[in-house]
């Protein structure tokens, strides 16, 4: 009687309805969890992260109550195997329902899941499958067993019914999985070329004469290289988007110099041949089709607001070493509604990305990122032929002035200094894109990011564009351009003091009427390439030098300028004059006439430039004469200027000084 | 008589004198009809104008989206004095200053009364607001963009005046009318003095962007309400009761006289009100519409004045207008305040809707051209003329209990039919309250087609209509970007109120964006035409001023449940027309005004094939035909800057000095601050060949003007010093070479002159320095180790090409001189440069 009180007790559990639902949400929940960790990235995968998660949150409440009840009732039974296993199962179940709970906070409210609650949900996850299988399997086998006779009859019954309901339950909760999958439609890109769009090198070749490439050969949606901004709103990477808002790559199609010279290009040599500028400075209109003949705005809306975007830089897959954007551009695949617009879709792309990031960092996430190399894709430009008809001029070539200087030392990392270490610094952050395991100096956990800011020498067009953070971009650009920005982790490597130290030698004395020489030496200190760098044709750099005598009275000077902003002639400047075929000056930066250089004066690492001058000494009642040298520095020249905004718009570039020495010449009238 | 008899018969007197009395009783009752009722409803009375809703009314309400969205705009800040300007503003405007595909909304502002002292003004928090559209919900960008506006403002208008693709943002106010120019970067910049826009003082309201001359800039057209001054003496003298006082009646003012700024295309403006004959001084105007009613091409223009006559003036085509008001039986004498200009019988040709005064009704002027166009042969257009279709379209009676203000024909339903939404708010103070106007409720009216006309559909479009408002501009617009047309409200002395479409876009649509390249940037004045089946919606980009406020230049079309549009025609003020058919609904299209017919585009294309082949030719130094080439591709764009430049050397290299010559005028003709055009010329005016046009005079104009142009260029230095050397001015030479010396040490040329200048002044020891490094390889501060720097070739440091072999006579025995053979010294190569510099200075005289 009391056996088959047992066994009639016991079917009656099989027969609970919570039970059924407890277990058809746990099956649901681990082959979703399996799909999830196991199967590649797809659309129902995402739908079943959404259903796991909805599911979980379901769950909780009916396993509390189920759990309680069954260790209630069975908390007294003897020890078996498949107690042990029951216990096991259920502390895998509560760290699931813990780390489940955590993990989807952290997807909802954190900038990203934490990487402990992840493994522990994960090592659950087989924890309960390796307990719950024979806890449950050997319950149904003895009820199996036990089917003999009317008792065993309705226990084996209960166990099968249980089988079936909750079999069934998991298969519905599928159901919703399906549907979703079925019934989303991402949203479609268009990734075609306009109808009219002009092949000049072939079908082959859609971007030339830039080399950068996409992985498809054809098109790209520019949605689909753009919305930076959705990186740093969503609560994510705020810093890091806050940091490249303002910088270079940002500003790269939006600077208004820029568009001027695009549209000159256009006009002068075929809007196609803007495709040349468009693969490192608008590369989402580039492989958008926009660069095209007819086309009235050589730049998209999102490429000039975007310029070198998020993805731009994050979604290439390949570089070569001969620059002008020889990169090879990917499409990542996108999260649900990532590129849909509304609070609601944004908020369960942003969920997904963070609960399961796996896409995200692959798509996104590349060692290559690390290498010189990387960035010689665009900061190492030629032109050749298919520009200037004639043939290969070498233009600005950051990576290879610092591959050959003393910065580089091979694999050593103890000596060499690459790109980033200096134009990414380090920064404290909480980013979910701080650590790195893969660097040398630095851990999965060591609370920093690389700077996206990418300091460099341009002080003038975050603040003519008036972007968010301009004054103070501006200010440590200028406190880079003078050396004065420390960056620790690379000290014992570096150099000290000025980045490009300008020294003055004069004589101790001199005699009155007697000529005096006295020389101006600039060192390349710090600069991990030439000084300057860039277009030279634009940027200039030189010595502003004065010799005034005790009273102040100007005896000498060299470097002024004249109140229409130009250097006057006879400067010590570091620059270059290029020239077309007739020998006439590159003073547009009309490149695509470019055939070669009158002279180009800029300092490699670690070497020095001087110039001498001299003047005569004053006759009396001069006693001392006083020598300033000053190295001034500006990211653009007036004609330029005046060629892309007219004279009267009073525009000219600011000017940085970035070093200063002074001497004094003692003016012997002793005899 | 028996006891039954008798019973009987009292019975029946009994039954007599009740029925008697029971009928005289009746009969008085009946008689006596109640008494009058003031608006009771009564027999006899019809009303055969009014409408009942019909069954298909579009299910389709705006919804308060204001706060959800994020704005919180209130007009008018403390209690009004009772003065004219107090009452009439403000306006708004959907316009997208970012550029980012997002309607961004300015919004006019009254700061309070006029009574108000200077520090109040300054606090007031009623200021002119710009709300940016961040995908639907919006921000104050107001002080972000630098816009600082604390007065009496009543119109706003977005123009782009610069045609540099970011518009530019105008203000009318009581007072000076400001203009904003949009930097492109999220701020704009007051250059409302710079611009002459903001000289004139007045009662400035509506204000109005459109090219009426075809020059493709933007001209504005302000209209000027009354001369406003504070009655004297407002004391109720003899204690009449008064509830509305005179300095709140416009017809207390004289007219005030209306602006139109002729743009000059260089940043600033010309009234040419009175010259151009649209000054209208009769007039109060409030509002004014640039449309083409005529269909000339030409932008005519239709004013809406309060308590005076409208005027409609159509554009001669010379910069003058003519008034043909009467003509045309539009000169409306009512006080009108809002216009809607659009074609709401898909007739083809541009109608009018005024909204007017209370006990007035809004007119439904329908223009007529069409029909006059069947009856007259050859179209003759001086016959247009407008009929007030008011009543009969369903529009009129009921308008009488309202003071109508912003209104626009818009396709809220997208059923292919423009509709029509009037804002409604009076100008007479509460009687309870004087420094409050009574509210009003605002209507929706539904098109049902030609035949029936409009029903107001107010009760079932959303819980809104239900409530009143001091309602005064309004724009419209899809801010939202889901396909259908939302609205913007301002209320006076309150707050703002934004509408959102709910089910507009069941229906199908279609956004049409222009981007003028030839015209104005942004289109104004463009026609738009939608073909579905057999019916066609035009439009025009810019008309409806609304009151005080202006619409997005997006228009969107309602296709209904068509699956495509048959065909989008845009014809462009500087006519062109581009065509697109079997167009996919539910889209916004950008056309631009370059992608016209095929004879343009070929012409681009025959450019570029030509001036290729051309370089192909010279670079392969094929002169003759390279010049062919040249001459060919210049027709075709006779100002490009390149084709002129190397068309010059090719015509040089073929000894055509005059050609040469021509090409390279042209050059600096075309780019004045061309340095190469003026370094070519000077070296042409150098040419010591026969038949060159040798003149010293010249070559040193033209190189000193290049040295001008650039200053820190080495290259003109170079050939200033030559020219000082043919003039014998040895000090000047000096300077020249040992200027460009200090810049570029490596340069053998100005050195070795820098040496000869120094033989002939007899230094020989520094003449001897400067020789021994000119004649040494050429000087270099590149270390070996270097890799490939700028400007290097495949050759090293050379250039690709030496350049034109012509002309360089001078240079070339130079360098000759410079780099012979070593035996020969320095006192021999200087005085071999001694006698040739005396030979060409012979020829110069």
């Amino acid at each position: 009687m009391t056996a088959s009180r047992h066994a009639t007790s016991r079917a009656d559990e099989w027969r609970q309805r919570l039970l059924y639902c407890v277990a058809g949400l746990l099956l649901f929940e681990t082959l979703t969890g399996l799909g999830i960790y196991l199967l590649p990235f797809s659309v129902p995968n995402q739908w079943m992260v959404v259903f796991h998660t909805l599911a979980g949150l379901a769950f909780v409440i009916p396993f509390a109550w189920y759990q309680a009840r069954h260790w209630k009732l069975y908390r007294s039974i003897r020890v078996s195997h498949v107690v042990l296993t029951g216990y096991f199962a259920m502390l895998a179940t509560i760290v699931l329902i813990v780390s489940g709970l955590v993990l989807t906070y952290e997807a909802i409210f954190a900038p990203r899941i934490s990487r402990g609650w992840d493994l522990a949900h994960i090592w659950a996850t087989f924890g309960l499958i390796a307990s719950v299988l024979p806890h449950v399997g050997t319950l149904i086998v003895r009820a199996a067993r036990a089917k003999g006779g009317a008792i065993g009859g309705t226990l084996h019954a209960a166990s099968r019914r249980f089988e079936y309901v909750s079999v069934l339950l998991t298969a519905a909760l599928f159901i919703p999985v399906i549907v979703a999958s079925v019934v989303y439609r991402p949203p479609k890109l268009n990734n075609q070329f306009p109808k009219d769009y002009s092949y000049v090198f072939g079908p082959q070749r859609p971007f030339a004469p830039s080399l950068a490439r996409t992985a498809s050969g054809g098109a790209y949606d520019a949605r689909s290289l753009a919305g930076s901004e959705s990186c740093g709103t969503a609560g994510c990477h705020k810093t890091i988007y806050d940091e490249w808002a303002v910088s270079a790559h940002r500003y790269s199609a939006m600077d208004p110099a820029f568009q001027k010279v695009q549209t000159v290009m256009a006009e002068q040599n075929g809007p196609e041949s803007t495709r040349y500028c468009g693969g490192c400075h608008d590369p989402i209109s580039l492989f958008s089709g926009t660069k095209n003949i007819f086309a009235e705005d050589l730049t998209s809306r999102a490429g000039y607001q975007e310029g070198v975007s998020c993805v731009a830089c994050h979604a290439i897959k390949k570089t070569d070493v001969k620059g002008n954007a020889a990169y090879v551009m990917s499409q990542p695949e996108r999260y649900l509604f990532e590129l849909t617009a509304g609070a609601v879709p944004r908020a369960v792309s942003d969920f997904l990305i963070r609960a399961y990031p796996r896409q995200h960092v692959q798509s996104l996430q590349h060692k290559l990122f690390k290498s010189p190399e990387f960035c010689a894709a665009c900061h190492k430009q030629f032109i050749d032929e298919e520009i200037n008809h004639v043939g290969w001029v070498q233009l600005q070539n950051q990576y290879d002035n610092w591959r050959k200087s003393r910065w580089n030392h091979g694999k050593d990392p103890r000596k060499t200094i690459e790109c980033r270490e200096c134009h990414m610094p380090l920064a404290a952050s909480n980013e979910p894109g701080s650590g790195d395991d893969l660097d040398y100096n630095r851990s999965p956990n060591d609370g920093k990011h690389r700077s996206h800011r990418f300091l460099g020498g341009n002080q003038f067009i975050p603040l003519a564009l008036k972007l968010p953070g301009a004054e103070e971009h501006a200010r440590l650009t200028e406190q880079w351009l003078r050396g004065e920005i420390d960056i620790p982790e690379i000290a014992d490597k570096w150099r000290r003091g000025p980045a490009v130290p300008v020294e003055v030698t004069a004589p101790a004395t001199a005699r009155p009427g007697a000529p005096i020489t006295i020389r101006a030496m600039l060192t390349n200190n710090k600069v991990g390439h030439d000084f300057p760098t860039g277009p030279l044709d634009i940027i200039q750099a030189w010595v502003e030098l004065s010799v005034t005598d005790q009273a102040g009275r100007v005896v000498f000077q060299s470097g002024q300028r004249d109140s229409a902003h130009f250097i006057a002639p006879g400067s010590f400047m570091l620059k270059a004059e290029p020239v077309d075929e007739n020998g006439n000056l590159i003073d547009r930066h009309n490149l695509w006439e470019m055939v070669g250089v009158r002279y180009r004066r800029s300092l490699f690492p670690g070497f020095s430039d001087q110039e001498t001058f001299t003047f005569a000494c004053p006759d009396a009642p001069v006693t001392e004469l006083h020598v300033t040298a000053r190295l001034m520095y500006r990211k653009a020249d007036q004609y330029l200027l005046n060629f892309l905004f007219g004279e009267e718009s009073g525009i000219t570039a600011p000017i940085t000084v970035l070093s200063e020495d002074r001497k004094t010449i003692r003016v012997r009238t002793d005899g | 008589m028996t006891r039954r008899r008798r019973l009987l018969f009292l019975a029946s007197a009994g039954a007599l004198v009740f029925l008697t009395a029971a009928s005289t009783a009746a009969l008085r009752w009946r008689g006596q009809e109640r008494k009058y009722q003031p608006g009771e409803d009564r027999e006899g009375i019809t009303s055969e104008l009014a409408r009942d809703l019909p069954e298909n009314y579009p299910r389709v309400t705006f919804t308060d989206v204001t706060r959800s969205a994020g704005i919180e705009f209130v007009h008018f800040s403390g209690k009004r004095s009772s003065q004219l300007p107090e009452d009439m503003g403000s306006g708004a405007a959907w316009g997208d200053y970012d550029n980012d595909g997002w309607m961004d909304l300015m919004v006019a502002n009254e700061v309070g009364p006029l009574t108000m002292a200077e520090d109040e003004r300054r606090r007031s928090p009623a200021r002119a607001r710009l709300y940016h559209n961040d995908h639907g919900t919006f921000s104050d960008a107001t002080e972000k963009a630098g816009i600082d506006f604390r007065g009496w403002g009543m119109g706003v208008a977005w123009g782009d005046y610069d045609n540099d693709g970011h518009a530019d943002l105008v203000l009318t106010a009581y007072g000076r009318n400001v203009l904003y120019h949009n930097d492109g970067n999220g701020t704009f910049t007051d250059r409302s003095l710079v611009s002459r826009i903001g000289a004139p003082v007045g009662f400035w309201t509506g204000a109005s962007w459109g090219d009426y001359d075809r020059d493709g800039f933007l001209d504005l057209y302000v209209t000027g309400y009354v001369k406003y001054s504070r009655p004297e003496n407002r004391s109720v003298e003899g204690g009449y009761d008064i509830e509305n006082p005179a300095s709140i009646n416009p017809s207390s003012f004289p007219p005030e006289r209306n602006l139109l700024f002729r743009n000059d295309g260089n940043g600033t403006f010309t009234e040419v009100g009175a010259v151009a004959g649209v000054a209208d001084v009769t007039g109060r105007g409030l509002s004014a519409a640039w449309a083409d009613f005529d269909g000339d091409g030409w932008l005519d223009l239709y004013v809406a004045n309060d308590r005076s006559d409208n005027a409609l003036f159509r554009n001669l085509r010379n910069g003058r207008f003519t008034d043909i008001s009467h003509s045309a039986r539009v000169s409306d004498y009512r006080g009108s305040m809002g216009i809607a200009v659009g074609d709401w019988d898909n007739d083809g040709a541009q109608d009018l809707f005024l909204t007017h005064w209370l006990a007035q009704e809004n007119a439904l002027y329908t223009n007529q051209l069409s029909e006059s166009k069947k009856r007259l042969t050859g179209g003759d257009v001086s016959r247009l003329t407008f009929m007030d279709e008011a009543d009969r379209a369903g529009l009129g009676q009921i308008s009488l209990d309202f003071v109508g203000w912003a209104t626009s024909f818009i396709d809220y339903d997208n059923d292919g039919k423009v509709d029509l939404f009037i804002v409604n708010g009076s100008t007479l103070q509460d009687k309870s309250d004087s420094t409050r106007l009574v509210p009003m409720r605002n209507q929706l009216f539904w098109n049902q087609g030609r035949r029936a006309g409009f029903f107001d559909v107010s009760r079932a479009a959303g819980a809104t209509f239900g409530k009143d408002f001091v309602g005064r501009g309004a724009t419209f617009a899809d801010y939202d970007n889901d396909g259908d047309e939302d609205v913007f409200i301002v209320n006076h002395g309150g707050p703002g109120i934004l509408l959102r479409n709910d089910g507009g876009n069941r229906n199908h649509w279609l956004q049409v964006e222009l981007r003028g390249t030839k015209s104005n940037r942004q289109g104004l004045g463009a026609t738009v035409r939608v073909v579905v089946g057999d019916t066609t919606q035009t439009r025009q980009i810019g008309a409806q001023s609304s009151y005080l406020s202006q619409n997005s230049l997006i228009e969107t079309f309602g296709l209904g449940a068509a699956t495509r549009a048959d065909t989008v025609e845009v014809l462009w003020p500087a006519g062109a027309r581009v065509v697109r058919t079997g167009v996919s609904p539910n889209q916004r299209l950008l056309i631009t005004e370059s992608e016209t017919a095929g004879i343009d585009r070929m012409q681009v294309r025959d450019f570029w094939r030509l001036y290729r082949e051309a370089t192909a030719l010279r670079v392969a130094r094929r002169p003759q035909r390279a010049s062919d080439a040249y001459a060919r591709a210049l027709e075709l764009n006779p100002g490009h800057e390149d084709a002129l430049y190397y068309y010059g050397s090719m015509r040089l290299d073929l000894g055509d000095f005059a050609g040469a010559a021509r090409a390279w005028r042209a050059l600096a003709a075309v780019n004045p601050s061309s340095a190469r055009a003026h370094s070519e010329l000077g070296s042409l005016y150098l040419c010591l060949e026969a038949g060159a046009p040798f003149q010293l005079d010249s070559a040193e104009q033209h190189i000193a003007r290049a040295h001008e142009i650039n200053k820190e260029e080495t290259g003109p230095l170079v050939r200033l010093g030559e020219v000082a050397l043919l003039r014998d001015d040895l000090a000047a030479a000096k300077r020249h070479f040992e200027a460009v010396l200090i810049t570029h040490r490596g340069n053998g040329l100005a050195r070795f002159y820098a040496g000869y200048v120094e033989w002939k002044n007899g230094n020989t020891a520094l003449a001897e320095q400067q020789f021994a490094r000119a004649v040494a390889p050429a000087e270099s501060v590149t270390p070996s180790v270097q890799p490939p720097g700028e400007g290097d070739t495949r050759r090293g440091t050379a250039a690709l090409v030496a350049g034109n072999q012509r002309c360089g006579e001078l240079r070339t025995l130079v360098q000759r001189l410079r780099t012979a053979d070593a035996k020969r010294d320095m006192v021999t190569r200087y005085s071999e440069l001694n006698s040739l510099l005396s030979i060409l200075r012979a020829r110069a005289r």
